[in-house]
């Protein structure tokens, strides 16, 4: 299998301009024949919309994305976008399959403290599902919904195989630490503990001197970043990887073989 | 672990960033270029090391304004960043038009005729925007941010900043990353609006006091108490605290009495970057 990533700046609040991107970026992905491809979180609006929120906000069915869905004949696509329902706002995102959409994934846990100011505008979601797709079990997360372990324990519980982040995280760095390190932490002991594969794709792109840094990456079942994308760079990144070992490293480490999973938890 | 370590930053990234900073928020506006006041000190000479990296020697501009009292030395060092990156350069005394404006009053102290010298170098590098069609790239650093030492809407305006994050240590670490001229990174700083005016002899603590106490305090999340038991005065960490909370009004736009229900910067919150 080919996986993609689309680790693109974005237009604040132009969500024609935004499409028009993932559709080109889509398409050089079939070219390059990939079998999935991965956006960051909010790639069609960008982050910090603000009062951008009402004006950038779609409904799933919006003309908008029938473009998208159409090519998701030819490629599975992922992609992050303010969602409108019933007056109300949501950080999605989009799985697309076979002109279908497979499934959307509400943002659970909105950050509000530090820069952050999700929860303002967005209402959280109140489910981490997981999926069947051509590829296996997929379950998808939205940046902070990575940094709670629950959302973990539901990836485990419900036996994912391909967990998908989608983010939009801004860089910092003090003398011990840059930010990636904390994703790559997370998503390889993710990776490591669920023997599952985990496609990072963060964005790139400045908005009002905020930087996020790119760097998205695959981790494979047993923990080890497979491949990396350029600090701040634009770019399509694509990786084969080997569904198999899914199944090698539950083999070498059955770590849910004796566990009974809660059902209240997750 | 000495305290000065904490500020320690890794060149290589922050120089990477902040020259993806310039070159972005300013072409993404449409512009291509940038317009540099340069003073021959430490944090002008490496915001024109970055911009010239972000946009290409061509399209920045450096512009000197010394006024007759300025030192000889800060024009050297000026030249100096001027020969060494291969940006273009202007010198623009401002010493007439400044003139002109205190022979209007009788007496004015140092402090009033230094705001007038950062605000007309503010006007000229302005007026350069509109002459070279390019944006303002501001020198600022984080320590003279916070404490507020600055001239608001004089040396503090620009376009858009790539140093206000950095302590001025940091501002050293970058500089000898970026192979500044020795001469500009081990002179004493100055603002060089009197004659021998010395930064750290007029704030009354060093640099490096200060970037310690501040990083602690705000960065950090300490108590006055908990920065006091580091081992500073009591005196220095609150005064250095006072000044921060004095500051602020520097920091920010001018405040707008609400009576719509949407009020800019209030509840109509837009980036800058809106649409770009």
């Amino acid at each position: 299998m080919k996986i993609a990533i689309g680790q693109i700046d974005t237009v604040l609040g132009d969500v024609e301009k935004n499409v028009k991107k993932l559709e080109h970026y889509t398409d050089k992905a079939i070219e390059e024949k990939c079998d999935l491809i991965v956006f960051p979180e909010l790639a069609v609006c960008g982050y910090s919309l603000r009062d951008l929120v009402y004006t950038s906000s779609k409904t799933p069915d919006d003309p908008a994305f029938l473009s998208l869905k159409e090519k998701s004949n030819y490629i599975d696509i992922v992609f992050g976008f303010a969602q409108k329902e019933s007056g109300y706002f949501f950080n999605s995102s989009m799985y697309l399959s076979n002109g279908e959409i497979l499934n959307i994934h509400k943002k659970r846990f909105l950050p509000d403290y530090g820069m952050f100011e999700e929860q303002r505008y967005f209402s959280p979601g109140q489910t981490i599902d997981t999926f069947k797709t051509k590829f296996g079990k997929v379950t998808t997360l939205i940046c902070e919904d990575a940094f709670h372990i629950s959302s973990h324990y539901a990836t485990f519980k419900n036996e994912t195989e391909i967990l998908i982040i989608l983010s939009a995280s801004p860089f910092w760095s003090d003398h011990n630490s840059m930010k990636w390190e904390l994703w790559e932490n997370v998503c390889k002991t993710s990776a490591q503990l669920n023997g599952y594969f985990v496609i990072f794709s963060n964005r790139v792109g400045f908005e009002d001197g905020v930087g996020f840094f790119g760097k998205s990456f695959i981790v494979s079942p047993n923990g080890h970043i497979i491949k990396e994308a350029s600090f701040l760079k634009e770019e399509l990144f694509a990786s084969e990887i080997d569904l198999r070992d899914i199944e090698r490293a539950r083999l070498f480490m059955p770590i849910r073989k004796n566990e009974v999973c809660n059902e209240s938890i997750g | 672990m000495n305290l000065l370590d904490k500020l320690k930053i890794d060149c290589e990234f922050i120089s990477s960033y902040l020259i993806e900073f310039v070159r972005q928020e300013i072409t993404k506006t449409g512009f291509t270029k940038a317009v540099i006041g340069l003073s021959g000190g430490i944090d002008s000479s490496v915001v024109a090391y970055i911009a010239k990296e972000a946009l290409g020697k061509e399209n920045v501009y450096g512009i000197l304004m010394p006024y007759k009292l300025s030192s000889k030395e800060s024009v050297e060092d000026a030249l100096k960043v001027v020969k060494d990156t291969g940006i273009n350069y202007k010198i623009f005394e401002i010493t007439d038009p400044a003139d002109a404006y205190i022979s209007k009053f009788d007496e004015m102290d140092k402090v009033r005729k230094g705001n007038i010298f950062a605000r007309l170098r503010m006007i000229t590098l302005f007026d350069h925007s509109q002459l070279y069609k390019a944006l303002v790239v501001g020198t600022s650093n984080k320590t003279e941010l916070l404490l507020g030492y600055g001239t608001w809407y004089g040396d503090m305006a620009s376009c858009l900043n790539p140093i206000g994050d950095l302590y001025k240590n940091q501002i050293y670490q970058l500089a000898r990353y970026l192979r500044v001229p020795e001469s500009i990174i081990k002179k004493k700083p100055s603002a060089d609006l009197w004659v021998g005016q010395s930064d750290e002899e007029e704030l009354g603590f060093s640099y490096d006091e200060a970037d310690v106490i501040l990083y602690h305090l705000y960065d950090l999340h300490y108590t006055i108490e908990e920065v006091v038991n580091l081992g500073f005065k009591r005196e220095l960490v609150r005064g250095i605290a006072d000044r921060v909370k004095r500051n602020q009004f520097k920091r920010l736009p001018p405040i707008i009495a609400k009576i719509s229900k949407r009020t800019i910067n209030i509840d109509f919150r837009y980036l800058r970057d809106w649409g770009l």
